[in-house]
């Protein structure tokens, strides 16, 4: 049965797709960045302050070891990356939060560094978690050499030629980050800080900012490495090249008790999505530039699904069918053909309902990629002050009429079922790593997270069945604090209709890939690649400008990078 | 006394932590995170207060909720006060009514043994509103803007920081073998 991807309720002229639709775990996990993606908008910010990069500190060893800053200003202040690079026995690189050791790390700093505070970083940032902070550090990251990849590069550039483009392709980033912390970890700034300034006030734009400057120390740390070598035929990366060198991420189960618990801000990055999709689907006719940048966009996605290959059998099928499905609706963009028709974007949008989700979600992308400017407003209201007030003094019939209202999905679930209480969230003692159980083989269940929005709800259901309905929430809560949690959720999420995950995050279909590449999507990540159901590699800022290029604002290939 | 400096994220999520170590439902633990981060805020050691609250040797918990139930009448107008029972838990009570007020913009006032009252939006210390607080009451709206705390928490005991962590600790699975291997779907090196 094909779901028809919109809510008819909220009428034709914005209409935006039903949650019960966009917040699925299986439509999450075929999102694809958008032109309201976090890098996308510091890249803009960056071109539009006309960001100039400097690099006053460059003391590194002939193999690449020691420490590098980077600063630059924007909006009035300025920020200082402050990088540290150092050998690594090949049994401590590990991607998981279990490591303790790294081949590179760094700060954001707020400012520009003395010796005296560059000193105090070298003592703590290459210790991550183990180190202290304090309020002039934004942001702490650590990232591991994409080791055969980096030596494949230096050796090419030593011997005078450029690295292979296939292996490029394939892999796209020297270095690999495996956390980007912000926001008050380990002692650093709290995010007010920066919400209440000009220029990274939005959502996780220091952190965008930290990786940005990463990947321009990856690129001049494989230059330098290779000029040690062979001074004599070393080269410098190409230019077209080197901007096709992103930053690679490993991503595992972390981000997804972050989207559970930022339920006001998740809704404030769908809906800024689905309104610039909304507002494409309002235009009632697309002239003769618009149809040829769509046919443009659409070359350059199938161009990039070409170029994405994965390991993963299940994802991989998935991009084939997603392939094919791209070159035969090619003909639904005919410019002839699109002229004459009414609502054209709302045509392309029905029609896509009849091909996988995946088709779906990137022609969604597609399309804001379409819109261009005219959407970047909607990027300024997708951070969230706070996570909504919990209000006492609500009367019970109204917050059951809100449970009634937004959450039919948690009560249609059936948690008798073994399958549906199959897993468990957790947090191991071992560096608090995030980790999955299964409820009926391990132990830890006792102590689960309480991301199990759906099983709350229902209990929280069958205890306001006896309360009375003009009782303040404030007295039954006095009679029942378990439910408090859950309470306070309902009540915030009545404002914000993309709040929820509309599934059963315990159950044994429960795919946590698929929240991780949902907020990976919206962070502008491209390239997926599954290492298994809860663990993912991804690429940032691939095609995106360097330092170098930054003035003249985003390249063609910031959407979906294609390898030129 | 050694002290360590913390931030406002970290004061948060270790009250709350500490909060579901000490058996508090999680909805009750995420108040105690504001209100640790709402006292910390002015002057005083907030994950000191809730230790001392809700440690081993406290059978607080029971306070606890008692206090959070009375803070939530008082908002919606349905105690015209709140008495001060226990001046060992008071600045608990205290931070979780400032945090109330804060998050609600509702005008909570600290009645004084002196017969003055403190709307909490003005308190800059509260250290030593315990000494002279008699009861919290809801004042109507008098329109004047929230005294902002200070831009980092005040200073963390190392003693009371540890035994944070320690009640922390009860709320993660113990390491396994098995769940190192299976719980995060990845290898444990990266050499490719």
């Amino acid at each position: 049965m094909t779901i028809r991807a919109l809510d008819l309720a909220t009428g034709p002229a914005l209409a935006l797709r039903s949650p019960d639709v966009v917040m699925r775990l299986r439509r999450m996990g075929a999102s694809f960045p958008t032109r309201l993606s976090f890098l996308r908008s510091l890249i803009r910010r960056l071109a539009a302050s006309s960001t100039s990069v400097r690099r006053p500190v460059w003391e590194m060893d002939d193999a690449g070891f020691g420490h590098a800053v980077y600063t630059l200003t924007l909006g009035g202040y300025d920020y200082s990356l402050v990088a540290f690079s150092c050998p690594l026995p090949d049994d401590q690189r590990s991607d998981r939060v279990i490591a303790e050791a790294w081949d590179t790390s760094y700060v954001l700093y707020d400012g520009v560094p003395d010796a005296a505070e560059i000193d105090r970083l070298r003592a703590n940032a290459p210790r991550q978690e183990a180190g202290r902070f304090g309020p002039r550090d934004l942001v702490l990251s650590r990232a591991n050499k994409s080791v055969r990849f980096f030596e494949h590069v230096a050796d090419s550039l030593a011997h005078g030629r450029q690295p292979d483009r296939q292996r490029l392709g394939e892999v796209g980033y020297l270095l690999r980050t495996t956390a980007v912390y912000g926001n008050g970890k380990f002692g650093i700034a709290d995010r007010f800080v920066l919400a209440a300034r000009g220029g990274l006030d939005g959502p996780f734009q220091a952190e965008m900012l930290t990786v940005w400057l990463i990947r321009e120390f990856s690129h001049d740390l494989v230059e330098h490495v290779a000029r040690c070598r062979a001074p004599d035929t070393f080269v410098p990366l190409a230019q077209g090249l080197r901007r096709h060198i992103g930053v690679g991420n490993s991503t595992g189960l972390g981000m997804a008790p972050f989207l559970a618990n930022h339920p006001v801000l998740l809704s404030n990055w769908v809906l800024a999505r689905e309104t610039a999709l909304a507002r494409m689907r309002a235009k009632p006719c697309l002239d003769a530039a618009a149809l040829g940048r769509l046919a443009d966009l659409w070359r350059q996605a199938a161009l990039h699904l070409d170029q994405w290959s994965v390991e993963d059998d299940a994802l991989m099928a998935r991009i084939l069918r997603l392939r094919g499905e791209w070159i035969e609706a090619e003909s639904w963009i005919d410019p002839a053909r699109l002229l004459a028709t009414s609502f054209p974007v709302a045509s392309l949008l029905d029609r896509s309902q009849s091909l996988s989700v995946d088709f779906q979600e990137l022609l969604a992308a597609l399309l804001i990629e379409l819109a261009g400017r005219e959407i970047d407003d909607l990027a300024d209201g997708m951070a969230a002050a706070r996570e909504g007030a919990f209000e006492p003094g609500m009367r019970i019939m109204v917050l059951r009429k809100l449970l009634h209202d937004h959450y039919g999905w948690a009560m249609a679930i059936a948690f008798e079922a073994p399958a549906e209480t199959a897993q468990f969230w957790y947090v191991s003692e071992e560096k608090l790593e995030p980790r999955l159980g299964r409820r009926a083989d391990e132990p830890g269940a006792d102590l689960e997270l309480p991301l199990d929005i759906a099983r709350q709800v229902q209990r929280l259901a069958v205890d306001l069945a006896d309360a009375p309905d003009g009782q303040s929430v404030a007295a039954f809560l006095a009679d029942f604090p378990q439910h408090r949690h859950v309470v306070r959720r309902i009540q915030t999420t009545a404002a914000a209709p993309y709040a929820e995950i509309r599934d059963n995050l315990l159950s044994d279909r429960c795919l946590p890939i698929d929240m991780l590449r949902c907020k990976l999507a919206f962070f502008g990540a491209s390239k997926f690649d599954p290492r298994s159901d809860r663990w993912t590699r991804i690429t940032l800022f691939q095609g995106a400008p360097t330092a170098g290029e930054i003035a003249a604002g985003e390249t063609d290939d910031c959407w979906l990078p294609v390898l030129p | 006394m050694t002290t360590i400096l913390l931030s406002y994220n970290e004061v948060q999520s270790l009250a709350r932590k500490t909060a579901c170590g000490a058996g508090l439902p999680h909805g009750v633990a995420d108040d105690i995170g504001h209100a640790a981060v709402w006292l910390s805020a002015r002057g005083v050691d907030a994950i000191r207060i809730v230790v001392e609250a809700l440690g081993d040797h406290a059978c607080g918990a029971q306070a606890v909720l008692r206090d959070q139930a009375a803070v939530d009448v008082l908002c919606c107008g349905e105690s015209r006060q709140v008495s001060l029972h226990d001046r060992e838990h008071g600045l608990l009570l205290i931070g979780l009514a400032g945090a109330a007020a804060t998050n609600s913009g509702l005008n909570l006032a600290a009645r004084l043994a002196n017969g003055n009252v403190l709307p909490l939006a003005q308190v800059s210390d509260a250290s030593d509103l315990i000494r002279d607080l008699k009861a919290l009451s809801l004042l109507p709206d008098d329109g004047e803007p929230f005294r902002p705390g200070s831009p980092r928490p005040a200073a963390t005991d190392t003693a009371a920081y540890a035994a944070a962590l320690g009640l922390a600790a009860r709320t993660y699975v113990p390491a396994s073998d098995f769940s190192r291997a299976r719980g995060a779907g990845a290898g444990t090196t990266d050499n490719d």
